[in-house]
């Protein structure tokens, strides 16, 4: 804008205004230079520089308040200094300065954590080097057994004696204060050592913590005199009991990951068992189920020893047809009774092989799956069971939703990654219906799979256990899958698992009845004990409203000493659990997983645990689609209302801070505080139920697989395979080719030595990165399309190498954004009644601050000369 | 310090280029490189933009009793052409004669160019047995490829030989194409049977090695994105591997 007459056509033309705006713009004008002194040097400075103070109102059309947005913009322009005028070398020397010795100080710092980081890392090798520690391991290796055992049971004792003191002597302030002080310390030297004795000492310090909370909370913390709050206080007592269970018998399942390795087979191939593969399925589309077959076709088996059956409880002639195309096997029965434990068991007396391998049949195994998984088999005689990891390639709905695929371990990560890991040292790994290979003589000396739950996976493998046979879990994905497709249908899966798993804990408790080992007995009560954590975390979500809203002491302790008790008891119980859980679940993030289904699974486990018989088996729908972003309010309503409910709390809160009794601030702040993260975590929850959206319903996995691209013209051009789907591939080249979409090209893929050419059309091409669609296959080459990208031995390998260790803090950081972010979520999509106020709203807000002054865009600095002759 | 011996198992199987793009890639890789031309079609200096016309090269220059070694050419710095020189048919037959007399006249140069290069490639020819034996068989080169393409007529010729292979031979795939069914079935026969004789790594059909001959240059220089290309690249890398394996080799044995 500069100092110019502007004419009313020039306001009409040239700045597109409306005629009654251009009119009232002109006058203003007039007006203005009748009593403005425009000439002046301030008004010159403000009004001369281009584009750089009114740049919000130009370029766009004159509008009819920009008359008074001009006058604002100018008078602030006028009274409030820019910070760019202001003295600038001074602050700026001064700035530097401090930045220096702060930069220097951090630095320093930086090195010395460093160093002690280094040292501590180095130290267990350094001890178990040194003469003193070798001399003990002599002197203790010489001891006869029996002194052996009497030293160690000695020391047992001892310790026993100490946890014990530590457990249940009573301390003041100052004394707890000291003593989880002093743990606290000790953990964070403990944590930067390597190796599992640091875990061991972690995982003690934590179980000290949390026995000698839990004691405090027995003995300390219960009001007898008033009944209601002993009854709220009792119910917290129990979840709280509960959580306690669950972390003991987590330590004890995941302490010592067996972490087993693959067993060779032998050279000669007439000893290698036969194998029947089944591939169960029910109401899944065919194309899903074909990929699964030719996979399976493509297993490294002697073909003489090698059937494959399709398992139909839809009996569907298209999938007797398909399967004869395919040359495999095909078996259906005339009613679904047992659902698929039925199906299964129908199926056995037909087959004649000594294994048994099992993909839902949306799970492809990798050529590579029985070489993997069968050595095992015959290096241990009364081995039932070999279990792999289900994998997934597609995001389930939590890593959808959240943006977290292949960055964040999922939820199932920590059971595959590590608690199934765990169970093999107790020898307790149990199936989880699919991606297993079993053997036949066992399954049929416990009478067929077993029908009596909706988990027969688990059942099955604890009559297994019961009747003396072992089982082994090889943490190699082997086969991968879809996930969940919604929300809607991961929750409904896991009120399924949950059902089953309380069925199993009252008809077949594992706690009781023969054949199991103590550590199997616990590792089984801890899988099904897991599943009921629904109401305790409902529990945990609204305690503190109890205090809030209807003043009742649910701990009966001042906020103090609940501070000095608690917080340690949760800092050990993440420090361990961080250390154990490593990269397979990040921490905090369990919480917010465990509460989305908490609602969900807390009244079908109640049930089935008042009546296991009721509840039917439902199949998980799988390949889902999103049309568009959305907002699943059906889930999200009980957390809408827990949130609500919380929010109330606050409220009730500060009027309580305001005209309660002085002595009660304490408890209130810890109570607030505990809402607050209450309403973070259900945030995150209500942001998982934000469905974005999914078009594809074949997903595309990523990759990194070696290819070639053959054009029209007979040239060649090396690449990168980056993603593929059943269909459809993604290539990177090593230059751009231009290539118009619908050109037809052959692709170039390998499979060991082996190359196979597939024809297809170009789809989309941008710089470097093409998509092909590829052409309609017959069979032969499906199957061979298959056996280049999902059922390569490889395929899965290097899944995790996205996932990094966060810390404990960023981690609680960014559960509390996610919490945040699930709020935002909910603003975006508003219910239909509330959408038009609020679309008004906004605008309202819009307008009226387009309005306020901005500071104007740092032209002047940037491009003033400095004087010449001027000395710095 | 290393040479390598190109032949083809008939003619026509694309040797020469395949023997232009190897150099260039053995080049890329930091090797001091010369490329001997043994063939009297002298087609190998048309990679490097030699002009049509020219006519030196070694076998001219010993015609005409001239040293030798003033033929050669600096292509690049570190990558240097000797051709053949334009020689008529009767003149390449009594050249033959007299190399088929004094076989020791050629390992004597190769023993000399050795020493001044990294890496020494010789372009064989066919039905030449003069020209070929200084490179072949036991005292001849370090590395000796024979060039293949997957058809009945090579598949033919290597099952006559039989299948004791010659000194150290090994087969460099040329100009594979797996869309034809007979390929893919024939190259899963040679997997099988010459599993350890082949060179891991196959060169396929691609139209940017007959265009690098049009353009003159090398197929790493007129396409360095082409398929054929890279793989040059890496059956270049492979041979560096093979020499540096066999050197070690030869220590122990020391």
């Amino acid at each position: 804008m500069s100092l110019a007459y502007r004419s009313y056509r020039h306001f009409r033309q040239q700045r597109g205004a409306a005629p009654a705006t251009a009119l009232w713009c002109w006058l203003l004008q007039g007006l203005c230079w009748l009593l403005l002194p425009l000439e002046g040097p301030a008004w010159r400075r403000a009004l001369d520089t281009p584009g750089g103070a009114f740049a919000h109102l130009d370029g766009r059309r004159l509008r009819f308040g920009d008359p008074l947005r001009v006058a604002i913009q100018a008078a602030w322009l006028l009274l409030v200094r820019t910070p760019a005028e202001r003295a600038r070398p001074r602050a700026q020397r001064l700035k530097a300065a401090a930045g220096g010795r702060w930069r220097r100080l951090w630095q320093r710092g930086r090195q010395a954590a460093g160093a002690y980081a280094a040292t501590l890392h180095r130290l267990p090798a350094r001890v178990r080097g040194s003469a003193p520690w070798q001399a003990l391991r002599r002197r203790a290796n010489g001891l006869r057994p029996r002194s052996r055992r009497w030293l160690t049971a000695a020391l047992a004792l001892l310790a026993a004696g100490l946890a014990l003191l530590c457990v249940t002597e009573p301390f003041g302030y100052l004394a707890q204060f000291v003593f989880v002080l002093l743990m606290w310390v000790i953990a964070m030297v403990v944590r930067r050592l390597p190796g599992r004795l640091s875990t061991l000492v972690l995982a003690v310090l934590s179980i000290t913590v949390s026995c000698r909370y839990l004691w405090w909370r027995y003995t300390a913390t219960l009001n007898w005199n008033s009944p209601l709050d002993f009854a709220c206080g009792m119910i917290l007592l129990a979840a709280e009991t509960y959580s306690w269970l669950v972390l003991m018998l987590g330590y004890v399942q995941t302490i010592w990951p067996l972490q087993r390795k693959p067993a060779s087979l032998p050279a000669d191939l007439s000893r290698w068992p036969s194998v029947d593969v089944l591939i169960p399925t029910y109401n899944e589309d065919l194309a899903l189920v074909r990929h699964t077959v030719y996979a399976a076709m493509g297993i490294d088996w002697p073909k003489d020893k090698l059937r494959i059956h399709i398992l139909d409880d839809g009996r569907r002639p298209a999938f007797r047809e398909f399967a004869q195309a395919a040359g495999v096997g095909y078996i259906a029965r005339t009613d679904n009774r047992h659902a698929k434990a039925g199906n299964l068991n129908h199926a056995l007396p037909q087959l004649k092989g000594e294994l048994v391998a099992i993909f839902d049949s949306d799970h492809l195994p990798a050529r590579s799956f029985l070489q993997v998984t069968v050595g095992w088999f015959l290096r241990d005689r009364r081995l039932a069971l070999v279990q792999t990891p289900h994998h997934f390639f597609s995001p389930d709905p939590f890593e959808r939703n959240l943006g977290i695929f292949r960055h964040t371990p999922n939820e199932g990560e920590l059971f595959y990654g590590l608690v199934q890991d765990g169970n093999d040292l107790w020898d307790a790994a149990f199936f989880c219906g699919s991606c297993a290979v079993l053997r036949r003589a066992a399954i049929d000396d416990i009478g067929g799979f077993a029908v009596e739950t909706v988990t027969e996976d688990a059942h099955t493998a604890l009559r297994l256990h019961r009747r003396g046979w072992h089982s082994a879990y090889l943490r190699i994905p082997q086969a991968a899958g879809l996930a969940t497709g919604s929300l809607a249908a991961h929750v409904s899966q896991r009120i399924r698992w949950a059902r089953g798993m309380a069925q199993i804990f009252r008809i077949d408790n594992p706690l009781f009845g023969k054949g199991l080992s103590v550590f199997q007995r616990l590792c089984y009560a801890n899988a099904m004990l897991h599943f009921l954590a629904g109401l305790p975390r409902l529990v945990f979500l609204t305690a503190p409203l109890a205090f809030l809203l209807l003043h009742v002491y649910i701990i009966y302790a001042p906020a103090l000493a609940i501070l000095l008790f608690v917080l340690p008891h949760m800092i050990h119980a993440s420090l361990a659990n961080a250390r154990l859980q490593g990269v397979y679940r990040r921490p905090f993030w369990g919480e917010v997983y465990e509460t989305v289904l908490a609602w969900y699974i807390a009244r079908p486990t109640t049930l089935a645990l008042i009546n296991p018989k009721k509840g039917a088996f439902n199949v998980t729908a799988k390949d889902e689609v999103q049309s568009q972003d959305w907002f699943d309010w059906r889930i999200a309503k009980p957390y809408l209302l827990l949130a609500a409910l919380n929010v109330v709390g606050l409220g009730f809160a500060a009027w309580r801070l305001a005209h309660g009794p002085a002595d009660e601030i304490g408890t209130l702040i810890v109570s607030s505080l505990w809402v607050l993260y209450n309403l973070l975590i259900i945030g995150g929850a209500i942001a998982v139920a934000a469905e974005v959206r999914q078009l594809r319903r074949s997903p595309r996995v990523s990759a990194r697989l070696p290819a070639a691209l053959r054009t029209a013209d007979g040239h060649m051009h090396a690449c990168t395979l980056s993603d593929f789907s059943d269909d459809s591939v993604g290539l990177e080249l090593a230059a751009a080719l231009d290539l118009a979409p619908g050109t037809a090209v052959s692709l170039l893929l390998h499979r060991g030595t082996r190359e196979f050419v597939f024809e297809g059309r170009v789809q989309r091409s941008l710089g470097r990165r093409l998509g092909l669609r590829l052409d309609a296959m017959d069979t032969r080459r499906q199957i061979d399309f298959v056996q280049c990208t999902f059922a390569r031995a490889d395929a899965w390998l290097d899944w995790h190498d996205g996932f990094r260790l966060p810390s404990l803090v960023s981690s609680l950081l960014s559960v509390f954004a996610l919490g945040g972010r699930g709020y935002l979520r909910l603003a975006e999509h508003p219910p239909a009644v509330l959408r038009p106020p609020l679309r008004q709203l906004g605008r309202l807000l819009r307008w009226l601050a387009s309005f306020l002054p901005r500071p104007a865009l740092p032209l002047r600095p940037a491009m003033r000369p400095s004087a010449p002759g001027s000395t710095p | 310090m290393s040479s390598l011996a190109l032949h083809g198992v008939r003619g026509g199987a694309g040797t020469s280029s395949l023997l232009a793009g190897l150099g260039y890639a053995l080049h890329q890789l930091g090797q001091r490189v010369l490329l001997v031309d043994l063939c009297p079609e002298n087609l190998l200096r048309l990679h490097f933009n030699l002009d049509l016309a020219l006519e030196a090269g070694w076998a001219r220059a010993d015609l005409d009793q001239r040293p030798w070694h003033e033929a050669a050419y600096r292509v690049l710095p570190n990558l240097h052409l000797l051709p053949y020189g334009r020689v008529s048919p009767g003149e390449y037959r009594s050249l033959e004669q007299r190399l088929a007399q004094a076989p020791e006249r050629w390992a004597q140069r190769r023993q000399n160019l050795e020493e001044r290069f990294d890496w020494v490639l010789f372009d064989l020819p066919q039905r030449l047995p003069g020209h070929v034996r200084p490179f072949l068989g036991h005292d001849g080169c370090r590395l000796q490829l024979r060039t293949v393409n997957v058809d009945p007529a090579c598949y033919a010729l290597l099952a006559l030989r039989g299948d004791e292979p010659p000194h150290g031979e090994r087969l460099l795939v040329n100009r594979y194409d797996p869309a034809h069914p007979l390929e893919r079935d024939l190259m899963q026969v040679w997997l099988d049977r010459y599993e350890d004789r082949l060179v891991p790594q196959a060169v396929h059909e691609d139209t940017a090695m007959r265009e690098a001959m049009a353009h003159q240059m090398p197929v790493g220089h007129h396409a360095p994105h082409s398929l054929a290309a890279k793989e040059l690249a890496s059956v270049a890398t492979w041979c560096l591997a093979q020499v540096a394996r066999r050197g070690r080799g030869a220590e122990v044995q020391a």
